[in-house]
């Protein structure tokens, strides 16, 4: 590519782009996470401790403990938290500003991009911003991250384009700081403020030193018990850690040591980002050379993927899945290593159409079905804009370079156009909930009907509601109606107990009319909350829940408390278990028949139904029966097996089954079926 | 470090704060945040343009 074409491709953004990309990435944020977060065991717990702050003025300075044993984090995100609900912020509030934070974000990356990679790369720049690992819509110490990572990287690509003032060190340190006080994963962002202060000479031990120094200040304010408990516990852990690895034991029960080949190719695969900007290093006569500012992108990003690449090595991380929220504050400082190098390699090697076409075709058959796994975000997106955005480059030069256009016409021709028309198809579709988790705000109107309209009490509730992640809801219930669990019971409901299946439905297909006796309990931005009473004769209250461990013991459970049996079971017995299997009795009358459907697509653990009285008919895949005589209904888990991963199947305790008149009952599936995944 | 050490250290350390003190760390992160954002465009737009060598 000419150096005239080149100076073209590398126009700076016009400021228009960055205004309309921030509102097509709020609203598009707003329409797929609404205005209230998701339920999420995460925030549960996390404000449990902001209520006891502002409550009983007991605001910790340790912090929860983090995913390792031994190891607390995340205060510095509770007192922010803290000073947010002083403020007056509710959990909606904090939810939404959030999401202007994050498409802040978004706006951060392009101007980084733009700035040591021109317009195009500014253009490409946020769609492979809004990579996420976390749980996208929930409302906990990960939802903040990527602005913070964003806000990281400003500073450090800043001081790594010219040397930084001492200010600008000292304030990056600090910043880094409160990065890993929301997080642990933010500790390795002095990694990379020292990275960034050792670049620029002279003195720079001793304006590193100075950067450590601002770091550990900030931190001990911030959690002192925190961070001395961490120092004093460090040691003794990584030592554990180390010896159980070199005996072949998996750090945690969550994942097993897998052979070292798989290991070695996964942990390649957290650095294949790295690919274009290390094909730029090796030919810059071809590719042309990269602004400096870049090693402040890669001093954010190549720490946190070198720990990992590093990690799933040695089996401290789990091959596939598992700790990918660890990654949100580096996905901005990615994005930008990303798109700068790549926009290089567009120009390059994509001025030859048919280069473009033989490559591009080749990467979307080749490559991509390589990396179709679930959590290989880093991977996926690169992979799929690598030949899209170079066919784009390659098929604009190729044009303006083939044919005589009349000025006007080819004067709005923008090489960044099509980069930036992939980042708003990536801003209007961010990633949504992979989770059908209920909605804050949808959940104080149940409370409000329950508690207050309907009176029923805690027993009524625990046994009548049937929905997905129940033992979330009545977590979410409790907090809301603080003394609900010790109002006394026997209290004459004013409507009386029945089954009542809760879900939540777009707001777009919701029938309308109401089906008779269908309540919309709450209308939300994007989704409505149903309660659907459903006449099922199914006796939850006679639930019988037994589990079979590795050594064939079994032990049954008939009390109340089956929303919590799993989840607060010793780590070590629930490890050993096999087979979960719940009994409940159907007192139906004679001639009548119900259906039973397991919505396969709610569960994270699947189930099927195992067995029924006489004359039951079970479907195949056991996620539907239909039942027409007395006895005891069987549904089953195998914990273990493909669908039924053993760190996830404590979410279903209590398991979400629909049953009821076989009419009510499809309705029911059509809506879950179509629904959210 | 032994455990009585570790013990002695963790004494003379606050285990919890009062609300207002929470709230002022609160604070003082999010000023920390917009300060250094603030600062780091202003010193990002003043960087030489794209052209230029690593």
């Amino acid at each position: 590519m000419s150096a005239e074409a080149r100076r073209h491709c590398d126009q700076p953004l016009p400021s228009w782009v960055y205004a309309v990309v921030f509102l097509v990435t709020l609203a598009g944020s707003i329409k797929t996470l609404d205005v209230s977060p998701i339920l999420w065991i995460d925030t549960v717990f996390e404000f449990d401790r902001v209520e006891g702050c502002l409550r009983e003025g007991a605001c910790t300075t340790r912090g929860p403990r983090a995913s390792f044993e031994g190891i607390y984090h995340m205060v510095g995100w509770l007192h922010f938290w803290v000073f947010l609900e002083w403020l007056g912020l509710d959990q909606n509030g904090t939810h939404v500003l959030i999401q202007v934070a994050n498409s802040l974000k978004i706006v951060l990356v392009m101007l980084v991009a733009n700035r040591v990679g021109g317009g195009s790369a500014g253009a490409l720049a946020p769609f492979f911003a809004f990579a996420t690992g976390a749980s996208p819509g929930a409302l906990y110490d990960s939802s903040l991250m990527p602005f913070l990572g964003a806000v990281i990287l400003v500073q450090l690509v800043a001081a790594a384009g010219q040397r930084p003032s001492s200010s600008l060190v000292v304030l990056a340190a600090l910043g880094s700081a409160v990065v890993a006080e929301f997080h642990l994963a933010g500790v390795l962002t002095l990694v990379s403020v020292i990275w960034v202060v050792l670049l620029h000479p002279p003195d720079r031990v001793r304006r590193a030193k100075i950067g450590v120094t601002a770091f550990a200040v900030a931190v001990l304010v911030i959690s002192p018990n925190g961070v001395i408990s961490n120092l004093i516990e460090m040691p003794f852990r990584v030592f554990t850690l180390m010896a159980g690895l070199a005996d072949g034991v998996a750090p945690s029960p969550a994942h097993q040591l897998v052979p070292f080949s798989t290991r070695l190719w996964r942990s390649l695969a957290y650095l294949f980002f790295l690919v274009p900007w290390a094909l730029c290093r090796l030919a810059p006569s071809r590719f042309g050379s990269l602004h400096p500012g870049l090693k402040g992108a890669l001093a954010v990003s190549v720490p946190l993927a070198l720990v990992f690449s590093i990690g799933v090595l040695l089996g401290v991380f789990p091959a596939y899945g598992g700790y990918h929220h660890y990654w949100e504050h580096a996905y901005p400082a990615y994005a930008v290593v990303c798109a700068v190098p790549l926009t290089a390699l567009g120009y390059a090697l994509f001025a030859s159409l048919p280069l473009a076409l033989v490559v591009s075709i080749g990467a979307l058959l080749g490559v991509f079905p390589l990396y179709r796994g679930e959590h290989d975000y880093l991977v996926n997106t690169l992979v799929r804009a690598v030949p899209l955005a170079a066919l784009g480059y390659g098929l604009l030069a190729r044009f303006r370079a083939r044919f005589t256009v009349p000025s006007f016409l080819l004067r709005p021709m923008k090489p960044w156009m099509i980069p930036l028309s992939l980042s708003l198809v990536a801003a209007w579709s961010p990633p949504s909930p992979s989770t059908p988790n209920l909605h804050r705000a949808n959940v104080e109107g149940l409370a409000d009907l329950l508690h207050d309209d309907w009176r029923w009490d805690w027993t009524a509730v625990t046994r009548e509601l049937r929905v997905s992640y129940k033992a979330i809801l009545l977590d979410y219930l409790s907090t809301m109606i603080p003394d609900w669990q010790q109002e006394e019971g026997g209290i004459d409901p004013l409507r009386p107990h029945e089954p009542l299946v809760v879900i939540e439905v777009d707001r777009q297909r919701v029938p309308d009319p109401l089906p008779s006796g269908w309540i919309a309990v709450s209308r939300g931005v994007r989704f409505t909350l149903l309660a659907i009473p459903t006449g099922s004769s199914l006796d939850w209250g006679s639930l019988m829940t037994c589990f079979v461990n590795v050594r064939g013991q079994e032990t049954c459970h008939g009390s109340s408390n089956h929303h919590n049996l799993l989840r607060f079971m010793d780590k070590s017995v629930a490890a050993e278990i096999r087979s979960v299997t719940r009994r409940v009795p159907w007192h139906g009358k004679p001639g009548e028949t119900e259906k039973i459907f397991l919505p396969r697509r709610l569960l994270l653990c699947r189930g099927r139904i195992e067995s029924g009285p006489p004359g039951t008919r079970i479907a195949e895949d056991g996620q539907i029966a239909y039942v027409s005589e007395p006895g005891d209904i069987v549904f089953k888990w195998t914990p273990r097996t493909q669908g039924c991963e053993q760190w996830l199947y404590w979410k279903e305790d209590d398991p979400f089954v629909v049953a009821g008149d076989p009419a009510t009952v499809d309705v029911i599936r059509g809506l879950i079926d179509q629904g959210r995944p | 470090m032994t455990p009585s050490v570790a013990t002695t250290i963790l004494a003379y350390v606050p285990e919890y704060y009062p609300t207002f003190g929470a709230v002022l760390v609160g604070l003082g992160e999010a000023l920390v945040i917009l300060l250094g954002l603030g600062y780091g465009l202003r010193h990002l737009l003043r960087a030489p343009e794209r052209i230029s060598s690593e």
